[in-house]
């Protein structure tokens, strides 16, 4: 431990880290440096912004089972000009980290020696050799606006430096540090207070004096439901939007006159997913493509969640959660790829827009403002999306959110609002509401084709009768004309099991030979009568072949009775013609493919009208996108543009 | 709910083709008829009858 005085003020100061560059006087906010000669001021840091940070130079804690005391911290003022603390804090195995706190996030992280391409290489979205898979998040440009305590390097208030924030999957963190040359790679994670064994959150509270202010125009109360994390706030009364800085409002601005409808005030508490959130703030965003589109978007913040998203766009509902970059897979990050992927899910990629503010009240976490705007990009997997943000605007930022699609009764559940309108055209995540039929019609098919199986296999397609005859060679009966002949089967039994089926056929051409059956039980002399006619005409007609009728026929008989059966077979065929050999069969026991045909038609009918249905259902759905996988389909206004 | 009806009407189709086709039953495609024992008993039985169904007998 080394004690100097300030050279400024002559206070007492203290160096307790052996590697610590400078130690800001906490009387004077000199930056004292030590150097070979003694001690140096190079300047004075402005006061501190509260933050309202549970973390203090002093305070204790543990990561990753080690051990760690906070030294000191950098303020940061980001390009959207909030604040954002850095802690310096020794660990006990030797290691030095910051804590980085910004928006409600906390990031602990170690210096590496990796190296780092130069800042004009990046891009939003992008991997950087040795630091995959991480993603660049966030490329912008900070500027010291003040220190406290011991620091590693000497901060130059006003200095500014590029940097570009990285995260990825299981809450990875890095961020490249270009205030030095080469350029300073540091790595760690996304952590929590309560996984530091930090409890702050009295202190939390102590960024404004309280969590009422008055509006500077109007005097109207302004009641803070984040007061440690809202940066921006607009009066409700008469929408004079001010700056919370130090826990004091600055006026910047007023509202159009011309609001918004809205269905949820702002301060109002509704309950999703178990977690109880307060509306914090409201907006209205709009694109513009042949018309211009607008919705609106309430700010919902928990204080252990934090903030969350609640869309209404065409009477359609969204609860949306912000997510990290990294945690997105997006193969073409770099630029609007056409799918992405999230927790093992595919989105399609359904509209690219440039969104614009158009009215906010309420509060904000950032400096928002109307005319603020981002290129976005919604990809959807119904009933969830993922929307995409690029901010060009100031600092670089890429981030993305994963929205829930709410039925309005899910709405009106959640905040007690009642009689929400129903939207009357399918929305970019909502779910078909329809049967889905696919997976039980595939259960179903396979049970029938098991049932077929086993019927195929148990049928024992028997033959019980079969001749071939020679009609010439038969005497006409008594009264009978010449063209006509009777034949009578030797007797068969059958066992009055399973059906049975009877094909005749002769190789008739351009001639017919009628045959009409009678199977006769020989005990009862009950009959089954049938025809089975055989005709088959063929010729060149205009050079083209053609044929019809059928050489052969076949017909099934229900399970007659057990018993000993003749078939007499009465034929007459063509006069003039020589008839053909007659072959006939008789089989008992014949799988019916057929039946099984009709079976599976009739066990597909309602699948396919609840397929066709959803199909018209998605097509409605992409109707309002550029990128529908049904092709861009024609509208009216399409006709009256060609005309 | 639809769902469950689908369940219950493909149910009842596999059941139904299931059990004609075990109990050999096929869609009527003859007509039924009656040879009296006078025309099968006789000498020469149902063989004897021509056009239009059986004829004579003793």
């Amino acid at each position: 431990m080394t004690r100097a005085n300030c050279p400024s003020c002559g206070a007492p100061v203290e160096f307790a880290i052996g590697s610590s560059a400078v130690v800001v006087c906490t009387y004077c906010r000199s930056v004292v440096a030590r150097t070979d000669r003694g001690v140096e001021a190079h300047g004075q840091v402005a006061a501190l912004i509260d933050t309202g940070s549970p973390l203090a130079v002093g305070v204790s804690g543990r990561y990753a089972g080690t051990g760690f005391r906070i030294t000191g911290r950098t303020q940061l003022r980001h390009q959207a000009g909030g604040v954002w603390d850095e802690w310096y804090a020794a660990f006990d195995d030797g290691r030095w980290g910051w804590l980085a706190e910004a928006q409600g996030r906390l990031y602990v992280t170690f210096r590496t020696e990796s190296d780092a391409p130069r800042y004009d290489q990046l891009d939003l979205g992008a991997t950087v050799a040795g630091l995959e898979p991480l993603v660049v998040a966030e490329l912008g440009r900070a500027e010291v606006a003040s220190a406290e305590g011991e620091l590693p390097w000497r901060p130059e208030p006003g200095a500014t430096y590029a940097y570009a924030d990285l995260t990825g999957e299981d809450r990875r963190f890095a961020t490249i540090d270009y205030s030095e040359e080469p350029p300073v790679v540091f790595k760690g994670t996304e952590t929590t207070f309560s996984e530091l064994g930090i409890t702050g959150d009295a202190a939390r509270t102590t960024r404004v004096a309280a969590a009422t202010l008055n509006c500077t125009k109007c005097g109207g109360a302004l009641d803070l439901k984040a007061p440690d994390r809202a940066e921006r706030i607009w009066c409700p009364n008469c929408g004079a939007g001010h700056d919370i800085t130090a826990g004091k409002l600055k006026y910047f601005g007023l509202l159009p006159k011309k609001r918004p409808d809205r269905v949820i005030a702002n301060g109002a508490t509704g309950t999703i997913d178990g977690v109880s959130y307060v509306v914090a703030g409201f907006m209205q965003r709009a694109v513009v493509f042949d018309q211009t589109y607008y919705w609106t978007e309430y700010l919902l913040y928990n204080r252990e969640q934090g903030y969350r998203w609640f869309v209404h766009s065409d009477d359609h509902w969204s609860f949306v959660t912000p997510l990290r970059p990294g945690e997105v897979g997006d193969a073409d990050s770099s630029y609007v790829a056409k799918t992405v992927s999230y927790q093992g899910k595919r989105y399609k990629l359904f509209q690219v827009a440039t969104a614009k503010v158009t009215y906010v009240d309420g509060e904000f976490y950032w400096r928002v403002s109307v005319g603020e705007t981002v290129d976005t990009a919604d990809y959807i997997a119904p009933p969830f999306g993922i929307s995409r943000e690029v901010t060009t605007a100031g600092a670089r930022e890429l981030s993305y959110s994963h929205g829930r699609y709410m039925n309005p009764e899910e709405v009106e559940s959640a905040f007690g609002v009642e009689k929400l309108p129903r939207p009357h055209l399918p929305g970019p995540m909502q779910p078909y509401g329809g049967p889905r039929l696919g997976c039980t019609w595939g259960v179903m098919m396979a049970l029938l084709l098991i049932v077929a199986i086993a019927l195929a296999a148990t049928r024992p397609n028997r033959e019980v009768f079969t001749r071939e005859v020679d009609l010439l060679a038969l005497a006409p009966p008594e009264g009978a004309p010449p063209n006509g002949r009777v034949v009578f089967s030797e007797p068969f039994e059958l066992t009055g099991k399973y059906n049975v089926a009877v094909d005749a056929g002769a190789s008739v051409s351009n001639s017919w030979l009628s045959v009409t059956a009678d199977l006769v039980n020989e005990a009862t002399g009950a009959m089954q009568s049938f025809d089975l006619p055989l005709e088959y005409y063929s010729g060149v007609d205009g050079g083209e072949r053609w044929s019809e009728g059928k050489q052969s026929r076949r017909v099934y008989l229900s399970r007659p009775d057990k018993g000993r059966y003749v078939l007499r077979l009465e034929t007459m065929w063509e006069e003039g013609k020589t008839p053909p050999p007659l072959r006939v069969r008789v089989r008992e026991g014949v799988f019916r493919f057929p039946h099984f045909a009709f079976a599976l038609l009739i066990l597909s009918v309602f699948p396919v009208i609840a397929l066709l249905a959803r199909a018209s259902f998605e097509a409605r759905r992409w109707q309002e996108s550029a990128y529908s996988p049904f092709g861009q389909i024609k509208t009216d206004d399409d006709d009256d543009e060609e005309e | 709910m639809l769902r469950g009806l689908y369940v219950v009407f493909a149910i009842a189709i596999i059941g139904g083709y299931g059990y004609a086709a075990v109990r050999g039953m096929e869609l009527p495609s003859t007509r039924k008829s009656f040879a009296p024992q006078s025309v099968r008993g006789a000498h020469g039985g149902a063989r004897t009858f021509w056009y239009g169904g059986y004829r004579g007998g003793k």
